[in-house]
């Protein structure tokens, strides 16, 4: 029986000591947790350096994590290569993580890494959370020169008055057009207000004997762009200046109705069935812009890499998102992202993070990506790159970007939750169990506590 | 009554033996399990430090409607799609016990669809789905069926899970074929003598004889369904497509399953204090359905003859 009470006490004691060091492990908030994570991790650091050292002389070693796989991943070793050979100091070791998952994980534990790549989204989410540094130390330190990026590049990584990462690519969406299509409709000119896009689209339409879309006239597909490209072109926004959500703004109402209406003309089973097939054939040799059965698409500057990779026949034109009549000033509205490089506030190679991005940030490494992996230059002087202007596409889809009318995300902690609410709120309103008005209202009334 | 040496000597030795498991239990079972306790009462991104916000967390996730959207969704799968499954992999076990020619290779291909690993099966599953392209259409179409598209519309949606869970019903059917065959052959003889058709045999031999084994997958299958992640997760990250689109639900969140809606709080919403406080509700209900399942289960084996 003593025994037992023994080894009861024991097992109790264990227990109590793995919960107050659950308490303290995660933030490091105790001092014998910090004591001994500073231990644990001079001791591994250490270790680890040693051996890095070892494999590459003198250089320290910074782990950067990419969210890429496949070839756009042998193309970010590309960039990893050209850096470790034009200097000596450091020696950065990437890794493939797709998973951002495993990314929060390993910055909670002992085992984050120097540099992660994120989209920007993230990165205001993750400045947020405390997760990663502002970066304006480095830049004040070394007077570092931020005009050489597009103001909106740096404003989509900025919270405050503070840089959180640099911008390694932009992104946008613009319009294709299927100009055979379009003419076939009886017009010569792609639409530059949502009216006019909306007369194209019904001329346009073909509906097939099985009740089917055989082309579907308007953008409807994908439902980000409709989500969002649609929405701005009417001028609609989901938060405003001060990041409030704004789900019943009359922009989205109006964009949201004139979607209804065309669905209304050709049943919303016609129109499930179309995206649900283009859902699963999006970006493959069957997606139905490359097949020739969208008139108007709304996608990014990859896709006439895609198209041409795959043989589309398709004669397609690019435009901007039109405005509309009242407010034509709209015209190409679209949303700005870019990916991004940040340092995790764990990281333990700061300063080889800190000149590791500069590199990959700045003329040679970004080039390497953006014309590796077909994405846009944040980098002002990439926009007359011969290199860069000569893949298809993205000469219209900079100066897109030239005009500087991205739409930036708003500063707010839940905005994954807030588009999750939208989300499911839209899936409502294509399916006919809500009026735009009454989903929004839903939307405002479930977004009230958002931060 | 004090212990003999050698009772003490058995007990140290015993204590030793087991201490790998129980260190591993400790590290691996109960130190997570008394984190995510005290995580359930602090607001939490799971790498700054933990701030107390005593019984927040439980009040957020009762206010929530995603919460109880997805706990709805999860129960459906529970008792539908669970019955559903347990009722193809019996149907499948009859079938494979019969004597016929090809035996082998009809088992084996009942049963191929379990070692084919989810993310690929599910994969495939979504290529079925197709509205335009997909078999499941395609063979409707031969009724006169215009079929629906499956994953984007929230009528159909948990349907097509059913579907695809009835489909990998291999290890069930494995189980209930070894208990089918199990059943003393006397029986049938002794039925067949007093003119006991196919169907009166089924019900009163095989179903009560094998009753017990069916409560007990039907329980492991209950659990497993609390458990329901992987499938939902491909489907809803598939549909969303590159950069965004759909809900992270799916249509209307119609598959937002309890343990995605747990994911998506604590690895995308970045608030590990509330989905450390759903593991808890969860682990709850799990508890108390399991508990009244046992209850039943002892009725319905007792009344069956089984044991």
């Amino acid at each position: 029986m003593k025994k037992k009470s023994i080894f009861a006490l024991t097992v109790a004691a264990v227990m109590t000591a793995g919960l107050l060091s659950a308490c303290g492990g995660a933030g490091g908030s105790t001092a014998t947790t910090a004591a001994t994570t500073a231990a644990t991790t001079a001791a591994t650091t250490e270790a680890t350096t040693a051996a890095a050292t070892e494999a590459a002389g003198d250089a320290k070693v910074v782990t950067y994590w990419y969210n890429n796989s496949g070839d756009e991943a042998l193309v970010y070793e590309e960039a990893i290569a050209a850096y470790n050979a034009s200097q000596s100091a450091y020696k950065v070791e990437g890794l493939s993580v797709t998973d951002a998952q495993k990314l929060i994980v390993a910055m909670s534990s002992n085992e984050s890494p120097d540099v992660i790549k994120i989209s920007n989204q993230q990165a205001l989410q993750y400045q947020g959370n405390g997760l990663i540094d502002s970066l304006e130390s480095y830049i004040s330190a070394e007077n570092f020169d931020l005009g050489i990026y597009s103001p909106q590049s740096l404003s989509a990584n900025s919270a405050g008055d503070a840089l959180y990462g640099l911008p390694l690519t932009a992104y946008t969406i613009q319009m294709f057009y299927n100009k055979d299509l379009l003419e076939a409709a009886g017009y010569t000119e792609p639409p530059k207000t949502m009216e006019e896009m909306y007369e194209m689209a019904v001329e346009a339409t073909v509906i097939g004997s099985d009740g089917n879309f055989e082309v579907l006239g308007y953008p409807l597909f994908p439902y980000a762009s409709a989500r969002q490209e649609l929405i701005y072109g009417f001028g609609g926004r989901w938060w405003d200046d001060s990041n409030k959500p704004t789900p019943q703004h009359e922009g989205i109402l109006a964009s949201l109705n004139l979607n209804v209406q065309y669905r209304d003309l050709y049943g919303k089973d016609a129109v499930n069935n179309f995206i649900g097939t283009a859902n699963t054939n999006r970006y493959t040799e069957q997606d139905m812009f490359f097949q020739g059965k969208q008139l108007f698409r709304l996608d990014g500057s990859w896709l006439p890499t895609m198209m041409e990779g795959f043989g589309s026949t398709v004669n397609w034109g690019i435009a901007l998102i039109p405005g509309t009549e009242a407010n034509p000033e709209l015209q190409g509205s679209s949303r700005f992202e870019t990916d991004t490089l940040s340092i995790p506030t764990t990281a333990k190679e700061k300063d080889g993070a800190w000149d590791f991005l500069k590199w990959q940030c700045g003329p040679e490494g970004a080039k390497i990506i953006d014309v590796g992996t077909g994405n846009l230059p944040a980098l002002k002087a990439l926009y007359e790159d011969a290199d860069v202007l000569a893949k298809p596409g993205f000469a219209e889809f900079i100066d897109a970007l030239q005009t500087e009318k991205g739409i930036q995300y708003p500063i707010m902690n839940d905005l994954a939750e807030y588009w999750n609410i939208i989300n499911a709120s839209l899936d409502e309103v294509y399916a006919g169990t809500k009026t735009p008005e009454q989903a929004m209202e839903e939307v405002a009334a479930a977004a009230a506590n958002l931060s | 009554m004090g212990q003999t040496v050698t009772e003490r000597r058995n007990f140290r030795n015993g204590l030793l033996f087991a201490l790998p498991w129980i260190l591993g239990f400790l590290a691996f079972s109960v130190y997570p399990l008394l984190s995510s306790l005290y995580y359930s009462f602090t607001k939490f991104n799971a790498v700054t430090t933990p701030e107390w916000v005593g019984l927040n967390n439980f009040k957020d996730i009762f206010s929530d409607p995603l919460v109880w959207k997805s706990l709805g969704n999860t129960l459906f799968m529970a008792f539908v799609s669970m019955p559903v499954t347990l009722a193809t992999a019996l149907i499948l076990a009859l079938i494979v016990t019969k004597n016929f020619r090809g035996k082998g290779l009809v088992r084996t291909v009942f049963f191929l669809p379990s070692v084919i690993p989810m993310v690929a099966a599910t994969m495939v599953w979504i290529w079925m789905f197709n509205p335009t392209y997909g078999y499941i259409n395609q063979i409707l179409s031969w009724f006169g069926i215009n079929g629906p598209a499956w994953l984007l519309d929230a009528r159909f949606t948990k349907w097509a899970l059913v579907l695809m869970g009835s489909w990998n019903a291999g290890t069930t059917m494995l189980v209930c074929m070894a208990a089918l065959q199990e059943v003393p052959s006397s029986y049938y003889e002794s039925a067949s003598i007093d003119g006991a058709n196919a169907l009166r045999k089924f019900f009163s031999i095989s179903l009560p004889s094998i009753a017990h084994v069916l409560v007990y997958q039907a329980i492991l299958s209950f659990i497993n369904t609390f458990q329901y992640f992987q499938q939902v997760k491909i489907i809803v990250t598939a549909n969303q497509g590159l950069k965004g689109g759909s809900g992270g639900g799916g249509p209307e969140n119609s598959i937002l399953m309890y343990p995605l809606y747990l994911y998506q709080n604590g690895f995308e919403f970045l608030k590990m204090g509330k989905a450390s406080a759903m593991a808890w509700l969860l682990f709850i209900v799990v508890a108390i359905l399991t508990v009244v399942m046992t209850k039943a289960s002892r009725k319905v084996t007792d009344s069956a003859g089984g044991e």
